[in-house]
């Protein structure tokens, strides 16, 4: 188990330190195929917007910034706990138009926010593996044989609106490297029961983790359910 | 049928406020917290509701926290803008 452990804590620390050397001398580089590219751009092109969702693992704190190369204005929802330097990180970097953050806790969840900008045909990134903001709106999903609650929000507008939804994880590949891995993406989303993608969203975290188990960094435990 | 009547019943039928009447919700008790006791996937049924069934679009947060506040709001807000 200290074996596991500090493996983890030590990639980890990797990451962060990735993300300060991409922050204040700029190297580094997140790759992502042609394919998904394109793709992404194919999906923005029929004007319903673009949900990414992503996770706690790999790079996903300097990752999210570079899926500006979709070109669309992008927003993240985003909750900021206290000692957070994840926004400034974002605020200050050298991206043409930074991320637009939308508070999971402000009124109505920050679902008009969301919705105005799917509207515009814009990128929402969400992080899907851990609860923000309204907690009552979750939903169980298996997880290495046990349950865990998922966010059920950004599923429910993408079934509403009709938006597609893409699962995207970035693990890091290298030193200041990292790699745009889109296992799912949902492409017709109208009126489906929102709860199948949370469940597919776990089915690829599973696999993301047994492939990467150094690069989930959820550091709670995810399985100790409120009791009903 | 009365646009409030209408907010009502729109509500109760899209929301699956099944418990409750058109009678029953105070027109200016608030939707969401302490009154009718929305929360926010609430809050995406709404904006579609509002959008299907009257034709009026909640554009960002500021109208929907002037929209949103109770039915007697929600009324004004879609009077004067349809």
């Amino acid at each position: 188990m200290f074996r596991h452990t500090y493996r983890l804590n030590f990639t980890f620390g990797k990451v962060l330190v990735d993300r300060a050397v991409r922050g204040i001398v700029g190297l580094g580089k997140v790759e992502a195929s042609l394919e998904d590219t394109q793709h992404f751009l194919q999906l923005l092109d029929e004007g319903r917007g673009l949900i990414v969702i992503t996770a706690h693992v790999g790079a996903w704190q300097w990752a999210m910034s570079e899926l500006s190369f979709t070109g669309r204005r992008m927003h993240v929802l985003y909750r900021r706990d206290v000692g957070d330097v994840d926004r400034q990180y974002f605020e200050h970097s050298e991206e043409a138009e930074p991320p637009h953050f939308i508070d999971p806790c402000s009124d109505f969840g920050g679902v008009i926010e969301i919705m105005a900008a799917l509207k515009a045909g814009e990128v929402v990134c969400a992080m899907g593996d851990r609860v923000m903001g309204d907690s009552g709106n979750t939903v169980e999903a298996p997880l290495f044989d046990g349950t865990i609650h998922l966010p059920l929000g950004p599923f429910v507008i993408a079934a509403k609106l009709g938006t597609p939804v893409a699962l995207v994880f970035v693990p890091r590949t290298g030193p200041c490297r990292a790699q745009v891995l889109v296992p799912r993406v949902f492409e017709e989303t109208q009126g489906i029961d929102p709860k199948l993608m949370v469940f597919g969203l776990a089915r690829e975290l599973e696999k993301f983790a047994q492939e990467n188990p150094y690069q989930f960094f959820n550091y709670y435990d995810l399985w100790d359910l409120p009791q009903a | 049928m009365q646009l409030r009547q209408q907010v009502k019943e729109a509500l109760i039928k899209d929301l699956n406020l099944q418990s409750i009447t058109p009678e029953g919700i105070e027109d200016d008790a608030p939707l969401f917290g302490d009154g009718l006791g929305l929360d926010s996937l609430d809050a995406v049924e709404l904006v579609v509701l509002v959008q299907k069934r009257f034709h009026v679009e909640i554009k960002d947060m500021d109208e929907g926290r002037v929209a949103f506040a109770s039915v007697n709001t929600l009324v004004k807000f879609i009077e004067e803008r349809r």
